[in-house]
């Protein structure tokens, strides 16, 4: 996946001109970098991502257009059925993980917008994982839902409180897992 | 006599330290006799005197005439002894009463004055006083008895006695004991001591110590001092048995008389002999001298008066025993007014303990067993009155136990206690000191009466103004005085008297309180026992219910581990199971496969629900409290199970009273409460032709909590489904027919919200389900 952008590329994913693009990048407003040795601006992923947020620039455009989602579960036949059903919804791109370690890694390469992480993991708690994340300043966007066999009170609390941004109970109805993930990440 | 360094040796251990000496040495001391002064002039000139009536008498006047005192105690003698003779000079005298007479009443007095300044500072113990006026009582007995025996005229009486020489030989009887107590101080102090304690002859106790006894130093005695034969025999023999005398004496009448004339004087305790054995034989010598009983008797009877004028004679200046007879009757009325002084005072004492002992009789009989704290109160008071009369007498009691103050208090006229307990805490916010002082109870009657004791009773537990206050109205006056009543060192009450307690009421007021005390703090003790009793009864069904409600929690806690495990467990095959009929359900099937696919997904749910409501059972959520009421909230449930069209209007009744409270409670709870007890009735009811439903609702009579009641007529429970209705799972319907969380669910909201759930059920008959729902506390 595409993780550095020129004025050019970013010009085509935003449907702007590139002089705009390039007047952006010496204001400021858009974040980047000069590649060294030469006058070539170079635009991050996550800068191009934060700007066009901020512009409200539809997102579609970028890469594919579909969120990325990251479903962390240990059990084979959750991962399998959730990428089924996020696949065949068709606005998902979904890849897995099996542990919170592997989530981890995961995060960094893929860049999810979205994790849906199963609390009971069995290697690295979830809100250890959530904790993790949110240190991570470029993963401020990246947003978790918790799916969960058990809706202990106390325990959502604390999951809230170490970052994560919703919570699910297993069983759940397919719509209802859908919406949620949409509402997180179009806003 | 020369003596040896070792007889000097022997001789000062005899006088300083008393030691006795061997048998071997009697001679030693004997010897000493010859150390002694001899008589005076005057006695040795008498003794030469020859018995020639016509060269002694003259010789005798003139010799007594040249001693004056001596002369004038002779003639008063001879006036004595012959009463109707006006003896004026020592012619006549002699005349009067012979030449033996004179000649041994002067020597008598002589001897008697020779002796008599002798050792003065001699042994502490011997009774020289005593022992001259012994001498002097057998004297005179020897004289009264030689008379009566002259009267006789007995055949078997003894030879007729000068009544002078008997005189003499019983004057001198014992003049051994004086050598012996002049010369070893020490050693006779031991044989008066020994004789003392063992009852012994002096004779024996001197033979005891110094192998000798004074018949003997006095028969040597004599024998230096060149005494008459027939004083010196009756010295030496006048211990022995009258009957067993030697054979070859001469002198053996004087010796009997002499020896039945010391009996007599011992007898008659005139004087003291020393000696401490008790003689018997007296009869059998009396009739040996030829004398009958009553002339014994005579002769006792003018003994007294005998020893008295010839103690003067001799001067002996001691009181006689005539003297001390009327100082002893003197003595005697004295002691006699003082006892009877002291009857009266006992006599008055013991009306006052009597009074006292009444006072108590009452006390305890006013009692009963066990007596009761305020009863103990009363009957003190009144008891303290008996024993005050004229006071008014109240009294404050405090027990602690019962945290009760009881006054009480008792007036001089209407003795009727008045009674006021006060349950009311011991401790006021006024410790002011009572203006009243102790009373002052004389030291050691009651240790605990001390004034510190006071101060600290004062400290411990201040008197109350207003119980001051309340007594001091009851008496009628302050009190003037305080007692303070401790059990065991513990104030348990406080006595208030009118005035000051009169000396001779202290010690049965004392005793008094000591009953009071006692009995206050039996009551006391009795108070707390049953307190004790009661609290640890109170622990006992609060540990048992305890108990109950731990195991309760344990198993809710294990039943809740498992929902949780449970719920982890299930729900993922759970959340496939409806992931994947949803996803099936979206595919292009036919309608059939849709529909199941849909109730399959249902089912998921549904299963995991009952996974969630087994935790929320195990795990209620922490209520959240709000204020409503409960009339709204019945109302509305009523609506809901009226649009279900299973009870008609009429069939379910719901009855509020106009002024309920409020309560307190999570509001979805209780709602899911009443909903699911509404539901059970419901079912109960099922079959019935006419099913009634009445819901009514009241404040209990605390009003702290509010009560629903809810009745229906329906299949009701046996005793056995009663007992098991709110376990969870448990259900009387059949096996498929409810998850029979119902009514265990509803219980369980009840208890988190600090509330109840009662059931009253009898089969066919029907349901009472009582819930009861704090009310919310008045603004």
């Amino acid at each position: 996946m595409k993780s550095v952008f020129t004025t050019g590329e970013v010009a085509d994913i935003c449907q702007v001109s590139q002089q705009t693009v390039i007047r952006c990048f010496d204001s400021g407003r858009l974040r980047g970098f000069r590649v060294p040795g030469s006058r070539f601006r170079r635009i991050p992923r996550d800068s191009l991502l934060e700007f066009m947020r901020e512009n409200q620039i539809p997102l579609d455009n970028l890469e594919t257009g579909k969120k990325r989602v990251l479903v962390v579960d240990d059990d084979e036949a959750i991962l399998e059925m959730l990428v089924e059903l996020l696949e065949r919804d068709g606005r998902f791109e979904v890849r897995v993980a099996r542990g919170g370690y592997e989530a981890g890694l995961l995060t960094q390469e893929f860049q999810p917008d979205v994790i849906i992480l199963d609390y009971k993991l069995p290697d690295v708690n979830g809100n250890h994982v959530c904790r993790t994340i949110r240190a991570n300043p470029t993963m401020a966007a990246t947003r978790i839902i918790i799916i969960s066999g058990v809706a202990d009170p106390d325990e959502i609390a604390m999951l809230r409180e170490a970052g994560a941004d919703d919570f699910l109970r297993k069983p759940f109805q397919i719509d209802e897992l859908i919406a949620r993930i949409l509402r997180l990440v179009e806003v | 006599m020369a003596t040896t360094t070792e007889d000097k040796a022997t001789l000062r251990n005899l006088k300083e330290e008393g030691t006795p000496v061997d048998a071997t040495q009697v001679e030693l001391i004997l010897a000493q006799i010859e150390s002694l002064p001899t008589l005076s002039q005057t006695a040795v000139q008498l003794l030469e005197l020859t018995s020639d009536e016509r060269t002694g008498v003259r010789d005798l006047v003139r010799l007594i005439e040249s001693d004056q005192s001596l002369a004038a105690r002779v003639l008063a003698v001879a006036r004595r002894a012959d009463r109707g003779t006006d003896a004026q000079t020592i012619e006549r005298a002699v005349q009067v009463l012979g030449f033996h007479a004179v000649r041994n009443l002067t020597l008598s007095v002589e001897v008697f004055e020779t002796l008599a300044r002798q050792g003065k500072e001699g042994a502490r113990r011997f009774d020289r006083e005593g022992f001259w006026k012994h001498s002097l009582a057998v004297a005179c007995a020897a004289r009264l008895l030689a008379e009566a025996v002259a009267e006789t005229k007995n055949p078997k009486s003894c030879g007729p006695i000068q009544p002078e020489d008997a005189f003499c030989c019983g004057l001198l009887h014992d003049i051994g004991k004086i050598v012996l107590a002049g010369f070893f101080p020490k050693a006779y102090d031991r044989v008066i001591e020994q004789s003392e304690a063992l009852l012994l002859s002096l004779a024996d106790g001197e033979r005891e110590v110094f192998g000798v006894d004074h018949t003997l130093v006095g028969r040597r005695l004599a024998q230096h001092w060149k005494l008459p034969d027939m004083v010196a025999e009756t010295i030496w023999l006048h211990h022995h048995p009258p009957t067993a005398l030697p054979t070859q004496i001469r002198y053996a009448d004087h010796v009997r008389l002499v020896h039945l004339a010391n009996k007599l004087a011992r007898q008659m305790c005139i004087g003291c002999s020393g000696s401490h054995d008790l003689g018997h034989e007296e009869e059998h010598s009396g009739q040996t001298a030829g004398l009958t009983p009553k002339t014994l008797e005579q002769v006792r009877a003018a003994l007294p008066e005998w020893v008295e004028s010839r103690a003067q004679l001799i001067g002996l200046h001691a009181l006689t025993s005539r003297e001390v007879y009327e100082e002893a009757l003197r003595r005697a009325n004295a002691e006699l007014a003082r006892v009877n002084a002291r009857l009266t005072e006992a006599n008055q004492c013991l009306q006052q303990r009597s009074q006292c002992f009444e006072a108590l009789r009452a006390f305890k009989a006013a009692l009963d067993e066990p007596a009761l704290h305020e009863n103990v109160c009363r009957a003190a008071v009144t008891a303290a009155a008996a024993v005050l009369p004229d006071m008014p007498v109240g009294m404050i009691g405090l027990s602690q136990a019962r945290s009760l103050t009881t006054l009480a208090a008792c007036h001089p006229e209407p003795a009727s206690p008045m009674k006021e307990p006060s349950p009311q805490p011991s401790h006021s916010d006024n410790p002011a000191a009572p203006t009243a002082q102790f009373l002052p109870l004389p030291a050691g009657l009651i240790a605990s009466l001390s004034e510190n004791s006071n101060a600290e009773w004062m400290r411990d537990a201040p008197i109350p103004r207003l119980m001051q206050d309340r007594l001091a109205t009851l008496l009628g006056t302050p009190p003037a005085a305080w007692l303070v009543i401790r059990f065991h060192d513990v104030p348990v009450g406080l006595l208030a008297l009118g005035s000051t307690v009169p000396p001779q009421a202290q010690e049965g007021l004392a005793t008094l309180v000591d009953w009071v005390a006692s009995w206050l703090g039996a009551a006391e003790s009795r108070a707390q026992a049953s307190r004790l009793n009661d609290e640890l009864l109170d622990m006992n069904r609060r540990l048992v219910v305890s108990q109950t409600t731990v195991a309760r929690m344990r198993s809710l806690a294990m039943v809740g581990e498992m929902a949780a495990g449970a719920a982890h467990e299930l729900n993922n095959p759970l959340a496939v199971i409806s992931g994947r009929a949803q996803l099936l359900a979206r595919n292009e099937v036919d309608e059939h496969t849709r529909r199941s696919a849909d109730v399959i997904a249902e089912h998921a749910h549904r299963a995991s629900a009952i996974v969630t409501e087994l935790m929320e059972y195990a795990k209620p959520a922490p209520p959240e409290l709000s204020t409503w009421s409960i009339g709204a909230l019945l109302a509305e449930l009523r609506r809901d199970w009226l649009d279900k069209n299973i009870l008609s209007d009429q069939q379910f009744q719901l009855i509020l009273s106009d002024d309920l409270p409020l309560v307190t409670a999570d509001a979805a709870q209780m709602r899911k409460l009443f909903d699911e007890v509404i539901r059970n009735a419901v079912e109960a009811m099922r079959e019935h032709p006419n099913p009634r439903l009445i819901v009514n609702c009241r404040g209990d009579v605390t009003d702290e909590m509010l009560v629903v009641r809810v009745e229906d007529n329906g299949v009701g429970m046996t005793p056995e489904v009663l007992e098991r209705a709110m376990d969870p799972f448990f259900s009387q319907r059949p096996a498929g027919r409810g998850r029979g969380l119902g009514l265990s669910r509803a219980a369980r909201y009840a208890e988190v919200n600090r509330g109840t759930i009662r059931i009253a059920s009898r089969p066919q008959e029907g349901t009472v389900v009582l819930v009861s729902i704090p009310a919310a506390s008045p603004a």
